[in-house]
């Protein structure tokens, strides 16, 4: 079955958001996959927010462009998204808005099924309940089981039964209301999934930092990065973990770092601007060699751009910034899924080379609806804490060894006392200035990258070995690109999960495949630059999209089909 | 234990006669008389003259950034409230850059000790005004003198809500190390402001003109009197110097994580968190 797509679109305050929740849950319980996808504006009221729940009983990855039920709440959003409707699509709205709607519009090729969603709302308790109402129609149109929609709705509303209640009355009157359409994709579903979970990007960030041990948890609120500091806040009771919100970014980076120097595992979290304000921060982790994990989710810049959009175009920056040359990580997952695994090797990572790591994705993998199997978070890695319990007169914080690491006291240690120095130092820790030791710590500081990279896996493929094309992707592009090669076995992809330390025999690596085509979220191809940076490979063909708006299902595929 | 307890093997940069001697001193005698041995011991530097005393005294040191060493220090002790935690920086460091640092770590009450060198100069730099430099002060950057109204910032730690705040003298080792003492032992943010000689660069605030323009705060100072401190704090003539406020509020790091060391501790994951998602 293809994706069938359920977009409730209105100005902001109309309940958009929990309408769209509620609704890919139960669509998640009836055990069925869901993709959700929202847009709204930098805005607290009005303006125009749609939230997108793409259906399908398969693997589903991308939101369609068009949808096949459109639910307006009102009529400047059926006047806005009436160009956005499938051809075989419906609407479902209230009696006046497609009155308003017959009167105001010329366009009649849409087929506008009227129901008294508000009337049948003020019976219930007020109008803003018109979403839950057009919930039970949807779920009658849909033949789906109403049960599993009460329970989500229960759930949603615990502690308010009174309110549960008039919600549920409310779907239950949608859900008789007598309809003449029917669509029979759903017909004879009778699933029921207690498995698998409907969770954002930032929601399995949280889930992931929280399983990697984090203890400190630092960031200054900024679009689209902040919910992974609100989940973390609310479940500091249960976790443990302590959770600040600073003055500033700055102070973010400064205070995780502080936490690291003492020896715990500690992260800071922002977007592309906020990221812009930890760059002193970021090379001094890199100079005085502490761990550190810093998540950047993305939004298209510069500076302001678009809070509320998606975008890739920090990589470049991300890889580079800070002054001065230290070695870091820089890992980027485009999935939960790959959240789950990529930020524990993070901390991972940053613990036992004593490094940054940068953890980079952006507001479509962060604030997308995915559905993912539960067992997806018990794959717990065993944590790598590294540190030097004891030391004796003879210790030297920054002594140079093989690989470039040295061992690590952390305050409380007795003999174990140096200064984590922001100046250049010896091996004694103490400021030096001279020719020989700047050499000799610059070089061992250094060797962690080569060290770090026997430690990086060659990207993943998928797909069809032999295929005609090989998208070549990273980060939320993902979703588009595996959707492809679903599609079409003439496409496999390459997708690259770490990008910092680039892995071994990549070169090589590259030359098996036929015709390589980049496909990134950003003006400038900045992957495409960074491999031809490590490896001298040039991936001429490239489909770019930076009008902040992620890849639709399809898309990739017409795009290539022009060049 | 004895301050040279605390000394490492790296000699002090500083000119002969600098005020950073006395802080120096009178740190390391401070936490000699609290008995507080070297590896429980974090100080947080920022940069300048003062921020070089991260080479000079023995404990887990962090020389930050310029105007950074307040946040890491309440990382620092949010991770283990064991830790004696002690941030030092320069006027221009902790006045300027670090202004904003200071403003919330103040009213966050982080239980750490900051104490500023306070010597009217950018040293380091070779002689630039700062920000507590008095109006008319003539350096590198004010040919003409300095047109920009000074900071007061004992006034300022109170209003944004230190519980501890005192001046003190670099070169009067008695009443620092006395101050320094009250400082550590306070629980809540302490801000020690300490007025020094800059031999070097800052001709005008010499030790007699300190000593000119400052007294020593009257036995009878109600510390516990939030508007007498700010009255005292508010005489930029001739400055009090002494305790002028000391009070009690809830601690940041005690209201965040209790008593518990966070070191070698552990966070709890579980299916419990993932119930919001089914």
């Amino acid at each position: 079955m293809n994706n069938f797509s359920i977009k409730i679109v209105g100005p902001a305050g109309f309940g958009i958001k929990s309408t769209g929740v509620t609704l890919a849950k139960s669509l998640v319980r009836s055990g069925l996959n869901v993709f959700a996808y929202t847009e709204y504006p930098s805005l607290i009221r009005g303006g125009h927010n749609t939230y997108q729940v793409d259906v399908s009983d398969s693997e589903i990855k991308a939101s369609k462009e068009k949808a096949d039920v459109l639910i307006p709440l009102n009529l400047e959003a059926l006047e806005k998204e009436k160009n956005n409707i499938e051809k075989d699509g419906i609407v479902i709205c209230d009696e006046t808005t497609k009155q308003q709607y017959d009167k105001t519009t010329k366009q009649q090729n849409i087929k506008i099924i009227p129901v008294p969603l508000i009337e049948i709302a003020k019976k219930h308790g007020g109008e803003l309940m018109k979403n839950t109402v057009a919930l039970g129609v949807l779920f009658k149109l849909l033949n789906l089981d109403l049960e599993i929609l009460n329970g989500v709705i229960k759930e949603a509303f615990a502690g308010k039964e009174g309110v549960a209640e008039q919600n549920i009355k409310a779907v239950e009157e949608g859900f008789n209301f007598k309809l003449d359409k029917n669509f029979n994709e759903f017909n004879g579903f009778n699933g029921f999934n207690e498995n698998n979970l409907f969770i954002t990007g930032n929601q399995a960030t949280a889930m992931a930092v929280t399983a990697s041990g984090c203890q400190l948890y630092s960031a200054y609120p900024m679009t689209p990065a902040t919910d992974i500091l609100h989940v973390l806040e609310a479940n500091q009771k249960k976790t443990g973990m302590v959770v600040h919100q600073p003055e500033d970014e700055i102070a973010a980076i400064h205070t995780a770092l502080g936490g690291s120097f003492a020896g715990i595992r500690s992260a800071c979290g922002t977007s592309g601007g906020g990221f812009a304000l930890m760059n002193e921060g970021l090379s001094l982790t890199g100079m005085l060699e502490l761990p550190l994990v810093i998540f950047e989710v993305m939004r298209p810049g510069p500076a302001t751009g678009n809070p509320t959009w998606s975008d890739q175009g920090d990589l470049s920056y991300v890889l580079n910034a800070g002054h001065g040359d230290f070695p870091r990580a820089v890992i980027a997952p485009g999935s939960p899924e790959q959240v789950f695994d990529c930020v524990q090797h993070a901390f991972n990572l940053a613990d036992k080379y004593q490094i940054p790591a940068i953890v980079i994705s952006d507001k479509h993998l962060g604030e997308s609806g995915f559905t993912i199997s539960k067992e997806v978070f018990s794959e717990i890695d065993e944590k790598n804490h590294d540190l030097q319990l004891k030391a004796n007169k003879d210790y030297k914080r920054y002594l140079n060894t093989q690989t470039g690491i040295s061992p690590r006291t952390i305050p409380g240690i007795e003999n174990g006392e140096h200064i984590a120095n922001s100046d250049e130092h010896n091996e004694e820790s103490f400021s030096d200035e001279s020719s020989e030791v700047r050499k000799m710590q610059m070089e061992k500081r250094m060797k962690k990258v080569e060290e770090l990279r026997k430690e990086i896996p060659l990207p993943k493929v998928y797909g069809e070995k032999n295929a005609e094309i090989t998208l070549v992707s990273w980060g939320s592009a993902f979703g588009a690109c595996l959707d492809a090669v679903n599609l079409d076995s003439n496409i496999n992809l390459i997708h690259f999960t770490h990008l910092w330390p680039m892995p071994k025999g990549l070169d090589k690596f590259l030359s098996q495949f036929n015709k390589l085509v980049l496909v990134e979220n950003n003006y400038s191809g900045q992957l495409g630059k960074l491999i031809r940076q490590e490896t001298g490979i040039e991936i001429k063909n490239k489909i770019l999209k930076y009008d902040s708006r992620p890849f639709w299902k399809g898309e990739i595929i017409n795009k290539l089909k022009t060049k | 234990m004895n301050q040279v307890d605390y000394n490492t093997s790296y000699k002090p940069t500083w000119c002969p006669g600098c005020g950073d001697f006395g802080i120096w001193t009178a740190i390391k005698q401070a936490l000699a008389e609290l008995e507080i041995p070297s590896h429980k011991v974090v100080i947080v530097y920022g940069i300048g003259c003062a921020g070089n005393m991260a080479n000079t005294i023995k404990c887990y040191a962090f020389h930050s950034l310029h105007g950074r060493a307040l946040p890491v220090a309440v990382g620092a002790k949010l991770a283990n409230k064991d830790l004696t935690v002690i941030a030092v920086a320069g006027d221009g460091d902790q006045y300027g850059e670090g202004g904003n640092h200071l403003l919330h770590t103040a009213r966050y009450n982080a239980d750490i000790n900051l104490i500023v060198a306070n010597n009217q100069s950018f040293s380091l730099t070779t002689g630039q005004a700062s920000p507590t430099s008095d109006l008319g002060y003539v350096s590198k950057t004010t040919p003409w003198g300095e047109i920009k109204q000074p900071i007061n910032p004992m006034a300022l730690s109170l209003s944004a809500g230190s519980t501890f705040v005192a001046r003190s003298l670099a070169f009067d080792p008695k009443h620092l190390v006395e101050t320094i003492k009250s400082a550590i032992s306070h629980k809540g943010f302490s801000h020690v402001d300490v007025l020094q000689q800059c031999v070097t660069f800052n001709k005008v605030n010499t030790i007699p003109w300190y000593k000119e323009h400052t007294y020593q705060l009257e036995a009878g100072h109600d510390k516990q009197n939030f508007e007498q401190a700010m009255k005292k704090a508010s005489e930029e003539e001739k400055m009090p110097v002494g305790i002028l406020y000391q009070t009690d509020k809830p601690v940041y790091g005690e209201q965040l994580r209790g008593d518990k060391v966070l070191v070698g501790g552990e966070v709890k994951f579980g299916e419990e968190l993932l119930k919001e998602f089914e």
